[in-house]
C-alpha cells in the first residue's frame, strides 16, 4: 500500500437485499491520479462510485479519504465532488448560482471571497461570460462544464465522475475527454471516473480498474490492461480480441503454439522456454495480425467491414474464426468476401495461462 | 458469478434508510390532521347514524328511513336525477371534446373556455338563471304565458336535472377532453390508412381509447350529482333529495341522527366509486400518449355534426351566464328592466366575499403546502403510513360535502373544540377536502424530478432540510401552483360542506348567495354571483400569469 494514497477502499462489500453487488474491493488511489472504473452494466462500477460519494452505504469495509474514515458520513459531510451522468444542474438557478450553491454552504469561505472563486472556477472550465445563463440555455458540453465547475469551486479531495461523457455526441466527447485530462494536470486533481467505454478508459486514465459482477478483474495502467490482460474477460472487454486456446511445444529453435480447435494452425513464438509443455490462451489483437500475401497462412475472407482508416476482415483459417484489422493505405487492395488473404502472425504474444500445466 | 465467496457476510442485513427527525415529525403531524379533518368527521356520521354518540347502538333510524315515503322518495329522486344528468352530460361531453380537440380554430378555443366556464361559478348558478328564465316571473315564462295562456314551471325534478347537466358538464368534459387530446394521432391515422372511415375510426379506436376516461368521468359526475345539494334546494320546488333533506334535517329540526342516515346513503356510492377508480381503474389510463403533432382532424361532415352539438351546449351555457349578468344590473328582470346598481349595495355581501377570499387563500395555501411536503416524502422518504395517508387525502376528495359538513357539526360543535363558526374551521374544512389534489400534483411532479438533483445538492454540502428548501421546493413550485389554483377556485364557490359550519358573523359568499337565491332575491343573488365570478376569474388569471413565469424559470 502506498504512502501517498489519498483515497483508500478497504474490503468493500455491498448487498442490495440478497444480491451481492460488490465483492471485497480494496483500492488505493494516489493524489493527482485519474483512475477509471470500467465494466459492463451491472458490474458494480457506479455502485462503487456511489459508495465513495456517500449515496450508497457499504455493507462491509471502509472508505478512507485523506486519512479520515468517511464511510459513515452523509454525502454533504464528505469532501468528495460528484459530476452526475445527467449533470443534475439545478434548473431554477443560473450558472452562477449553481456554482455558488455549495460555496454558500461552506462556513469557512468568507462571503467576499465567493465571487472571485466562482469566477475562477468558471474560467477554469472556459465558461466565463455565461454566469447569467440558465442551464436550459446551455449546450450539453456547457452543462457538463458547469457541473464540473460546481464541484471544482469546493476544492474536493477527490472528484467523482459518473459516465460524464455518455450524453455527449462523439466529437464533443473527445473534446471533453481532453478537457478533463487538462484540468486534472493543471489543478493536480484526483479523479475517479466511471465509464463503460473501454477506449475512453484507456485514453484518459492513469490506471484502470476492470470490474465484473462486483469483482475486481484487473487493476493496472492502460497499456498493461490492453496488452497483458489477466484473464479472458478483460481481454475481450478491453479492446477486441482473438483468443485461441492451445498448447506450447518445444522445437530446437524455440516454442511453437498449436491451436486446440484446429490443430493445423501452428506458429512459432519467440518466448521463454518456460511455456514448453503447457497449455494456455493466446491473445491476438486484430491489429497484431498482418496482411501478408506471401504468407503460408492463406485464410478465406468471410466478411469485410470498411472503417475508413482500416478494414476489418472476418476470416477463417483452418476452421479457426479470426478477425483482423488491416490498415488501409491507398496502395492496399480491399479484399471481398470469398477472397483468399495471407496472414502474418507476430512472434511475441500475451498468453493467459491455464491453471494446470499439461503433463508431458 | 453469483457464488457467495465472502463467507463472513452471511446474512445481508438490509439496512433501513434513515428518515430525518423533521420529516418524521411532519409525517405524524400531517397524519393527525388528516385523521381529525377527514376521517373523524366521516366516522362520526357513520356512528351517529347508528345512534352512537347520542345514545346506545340502534337501527331505528335506518328503520325510519325505510318506512317513510319521504326518505325513500329522496333516495329515488337523487339517484334518478343523477343517472339522467350523468347520461346526458357524457353524451354531450364526447362531441364537445371531439370538436375542441380535433379542430384548431379560434372558435374551438373559445368553446373550450365556455365549456370550463361553469367551474368558476357557484354550483347553483344554473338554478339561478333557470329561475330568471323560467321561474314564476321568468322572462320566458311570461312570454309563453302571454302567447299560449299556459303555465310552465321549472321548479321540481326536471329543473334540478337541467341545472345539474349544465353545472357538472365541465367536470366530465375536462376529463374526456384531456384523454382525447392525449391519443396519439398516428393511431387514428393508422386506422384510416387501413381503410376505416372516420365514423368507424371514432367508434373502434378513439372512443375505446378514451373509454377509461369516459367511464371515470361518468362515475365522478354521478357521485357529484347524487350529492348535489344546492340545486334541489333552490329549484327542487320542495321535492325530496338526499343532500338537501339532510341539510334541512340539521338546520331545521336538529335531527342529526336522520341527517347522518341520509349521509350514509350519500357516502356509500361515493366510497364505491372511489375504491373502483383508485384500485381498478388505476393505470388503465393513457393507453397511448401524445407524441407531438396535432390531433387527427375530423372530416367535414363529422365536424359539422360535432360543431352543431357543441354550439348548442355552448350557447346554452353562455345564455345562462348572460341572464345572471343582466339580472344583476336591472331592477327586476322581465318585470322592470330599468338599469340599476341597487343590487350591488350590499355591505354584508361584500364582507362575505372578503371572507371567502381570505378563507380560500389560506385553505389553498395549506392544501397545496401539505400536498407538496407529503408528496415529496411519499416519493423520496421512507416515512411510515405513506399509502394510508395518500388514501385518506384522496378519500377526502371523494366524500360528499354534505356528509363532511354533518361530520364537522358532530365533531367540532361541542367539547372539546367549540370551533363551529370560526374562520379557522372553515379554512381547515376547505383545505382538507382538497388536500388530495395538492398531494397528487406533488407526487407526480416528484416522479419527473431526477433524484440526482437532490444528490448533487447533498454532494455540494447541503443537508436534507436545505436540499428540500432550496432544490425541491423551487422545483415543486408548478405543482404547488396547480394545487393552489384548483383549491382556491373550488373553495371560492363551494357551498355544500361549509354551509353547516358558518355562523352569521363568519358567512361566506357562496352560501350567502345560495340563501339569497333560495329567498328568490334574484337581483341581489345575481349581483353577488357576478362579483364572485369576476373575482375568481381575476385571481385565476393572476395565478396563471405567475405560474407561467415560474414554470419558464424552472424548466430544464
Amino acid at each position: 500500500m502506498s504512502e501517498q494514497a489519498i483515497l483508500r477502499l478497504q474490503g468493500i462489500e455491498k448487498f442490495f437485499g440478497e444480491e451481492h453487488v460488490l465483492k471485497n474491493i480494496s483500492l488505493d488511489v494516489e493524489e493527482g491520479e485519474l483512475i477509471t472504473f470500467i465494466g459492463p452494466s451491472g458490474s458494480g462500477k457506479t455502485t462503487l462510485l456511489r459508495v465513495i460519494g456517500g449515496f450508497h452505504e457499504q455493507t462491509e469495509g471502509a472508505v478512507i479519504l485523506d486519512g479520515e474514515t468517511i464511510d459513515q458520513l452523509p454525502p454533504e459531510k464528505r469532501t468528495t465532488g460528484m459530476v452526475f451522468q445527467n449533470y443534475a444542474l439545478f434548473p431554477h438557478m443560473s450558472v452562477y448560482d449553481n456554482v455558488a450553491y455549495g460555496l454558500k454552504l461552506k462556513k469557512d469561505v468568507p462571503a467576499e471571497e465567493r465571487d472571485s472563486l466562482i469566477k475562477d472556477a468558471l474560467k477554469q472550465v472556459q465558461l466565463d461570460g455565461y454566469e447569467a445563463r440558465k442551464p436550459s440555455e446551455l449546450s450539453g458540453g456547457q452543462q457538463q462544464r458547469v457541473a464540473i465547475a460546481r464541484c471544482l469551486v469546493l476544492k474536493p479531495k477527490v472528484l467523482l465522475l459518473d459516465e460524464p461523457l455518455s450524453n455527449l455526441d462523439a466529437n464533443l466527447r473527445l473534446i471533453m475527454r481532453d478537457e478533463i485530462r487538462r484540468l486534472k494536470e493543471e489543478l493536480n486533481l484526483t479523479i475517479v471516473f466511471v465509464t463503460h467505454d473501454q477506449e475512453e478508459a484507456l485514453s484518459i486514465s492513469d490506471r484502470v480498474l476492470v470490474l465484473k459482477d462486483g469483482e475486481v478483474q484487473q487493476l493496472d495502467a492502460p497499456p498493461a490492461v490492453y496488452q497483458h490482460p489477466e484473464n479472458e474477460f478483460v481481454a475481450e472487454f478491453v479492446g477486441h480480441a482473438n483468443l485461441i486456446e492451445g498448447s506450447f511445444t518445444g522445437k530446437e529453435d524455440g516454442i511453437v503454439f498449436q491451436s486446440d480447435v484446429s490443430p493445423e494452425l501452428t506458429f512459432p513464438l519467440n518466448i521463454g522456454g518456460d511455456w514448453k509443455g503447457k497449455k494456455g490462451t493466446v491473445l491476438l489483437r486484430p491489429e497484431m495480425i498482418t496482411v501478408d500475401e506471401d504468407s503460408p497462412y492463406q485464410a478465406e475472407v468471410k466478411k469485410a467491414v470498411y472503417h475508413g482508416n482500416s478494414v476489418r476482415y472476418h476470416v477463417d483459417l483452418f476452421g479457426e474464426p479470426l478477425y483482423i484489422d488491416a490498415l488501409n493505405p491507398l496502395s492496399a487492395k480491399i479484399h471481398r468476401r470469398g477472397d483468399k488473404v495471407g496472414l502474418g502472425f507476430p512472434d511475441r504474444v500475451h498468453i493467459i495461462p491455464e491453471d494446470l500445466p499439461v503433463k508431458s | 458469478m453469483s457464488d457467495n465467496t465472502a463467507g463472513s457476510v452471511n446474512s445481508p442485513a438490509k439496512k433501513k434508510e434513515r428518515v430525518e427527525k423533521g420529516f418524521l415529525a411532519a409525517t405524524w403531524g400531517i397524519a393527525a390532521l388528516l385523521f381529525l379533518f377527514i376521517l373523524a368527521p366521516v366516522l362520526a356520521v357513520l356512528l351517529q347514524s347508528f345512534g352512537i354518540g347520542a345514545g346506545a347502538f340502534t337501527l331505528e333510524h335506518y328503520e325510519r328511513f325505510f318506512t317513510h315515503a319521504n326518505y325513500l322518495q329522496s333516495l329515488f329522486n337523487s339517484i334518478a336525477a343523477a343517472s339522467i344528468s350523468t347520461f346526458v352530460i357524457v353524451c354531450l361531453s364526447i362531441p364537445f371534446a371531439l370538436y375542441v380537440t380535433r379542430t384548431s380554430t379560434w372558435l374551438s378555443s373559445v368553446y373550450r373556455g365556455i365549456g370550463l366556464l361553469p367551474l368558476v361559478a357557484p354550483p347553483f348558478i344554473f338554478s339561478l338563471s333557470l329561475i330568471i328564465l323560467f321561474g314564476r316571473r321568468g322572462v320566458v315564462t311570461q312570454v309563453f304565458n302571454d302567447v299560449t295562456g299556459l303555465e310552465i314551471s321549472i321548479y321540481g325534478f326536471w329543473g334540478v336535472v337541467i341545472a345539474q347537466v349544465l353545472g357538472y358538464f365541465p367536470v366530465a368534459y375536462m376529463m374526456i377532453e384531456s384523454s382525447m387530446r392525449n391519443i396519439n394521432p398516428s393511431v387514428e391515422q393508422a386506422s384510416q390508412d387501413l381503410g376505416a372511415g372516420q365514423g368507424r375510426t371514432l367508434g373502434k379506436i378513439t372512443l375505446p381509447l378514451a373509454g377509461t376516461a369516459i367511464l371515470k368521468a361518468g362515475l365522478i359526475v354521478f357521485v357529484m350529482a347524487l350529492a348535489d345539494f344546492s340545486n334541489p334546494l333552490i329549484i327542487g320546488g320542495g321535492e325530496n333529495f338526499l343532500a338537501s333533506d339532510a341539510f334541512l334535517l340539521v338546520t331545521g329540526q336538529q335531527n342529526l341522527e336522520m341527517a347522518a342516515v341520509l349521509g350514509v346513503f350519500l357516502i356509500i356510492p361515493s366510497l364505491l366509486v372511489f375504491l373502483f377508480q383508485t384500485y381498478l381503474l388505476k393505470g388503465h389510463d393513457t393507453a397511448t400518449s401524445q407524441s407531438g403533432g396535432a390531433n387527427n382532424p375530423l372530416n367535414p361532415r363529422m365536424k359539422r355534426l360535432m360543431f352543431g352539438i357543441s354550439t348548442l351546449v355552448a350557447l346554452f351555457i353562455v345564455v345562462m351566464f348572460i341572464m345572471v349578468v343582466l339580472s344583476a344590473f336591472v331592477q327586476i328582470i322581465g318585470v322592470n328592466n330599468t338599469f340599476t346598481l341597487d343590487h350591488f349595495a350590499d355591505q354584508s355581501g361584500f364582507d362575505f366575499l372578503w371572507n371567502s377570499v381570505v378563507v380560500s387563500f389560506f385553505a389553498a395555501l395549506i392544501a397545496s403546502g401539505i400536498g407538496i411536503l407529503q408528496g415529496y416524502m411519499t416519493a423520496r422518504k421512507n416515512v411510515p403510513m405513506k399509502k394510508l395517508m395518500e388514501f385518506t387525502a384522496l378519500f377526502g376528495l371523494a366524500v360528499p360535502g354534505t356528509v363532511m359538513g354533518i361530520g364537522y357539526v358532530l365533531i367540532f360543535n361541542g367539547a372539546p373544540f367549540y370551533l363551529t363558526g370560526t374562520i379557522f374551521l372553515l379554512v381547515m374544512n376547505m383545505a382538507f377536502r382538497k388536500v388530495g389534489v395538492g398531494l397528487e400534483a406533488g407526487i407526480s411532479k416528484m416522479q419527473q424530478i431526477d433524484p440526482s438533483l437532490e444528490q448533487a445538492s447533498q454532494d455540494l454540502g447541503a443537508g436534507p432540510y436545505k436540499t428540500f428548501g432550496r432544490i425541491v421546493v423551487p422545483l415543486l413550485t408548478p405543482a404547488f401552483m396547480a394545487g393552489f389554483v384548483y383549491t382556491f377556485m373550488t373553495a371560492m364557490v363551494s357551498v355544500s360542506s361549509v354551509i353547516f359550519i358558518i355562523s352569521p358573523g363568519t358567512n361566506l359568499a357562496a352560501p350567502y348567495i345560495l340563501n339569497l337565491a333560495d329567498q328568490a332575491a334574484v337581483g341581489r343573488a345575481s349581483a353577488m354571483s357576478f362579483i364572485l365570478i369576476v373575482i375568481v376569474i381575476c385571481c385565476m388569471g393572476l395565478l396563471k400569469l405567475m405560474e407561467r413565469k415560474w414554470s419558464i424559470n424552472s424548466k430544464l
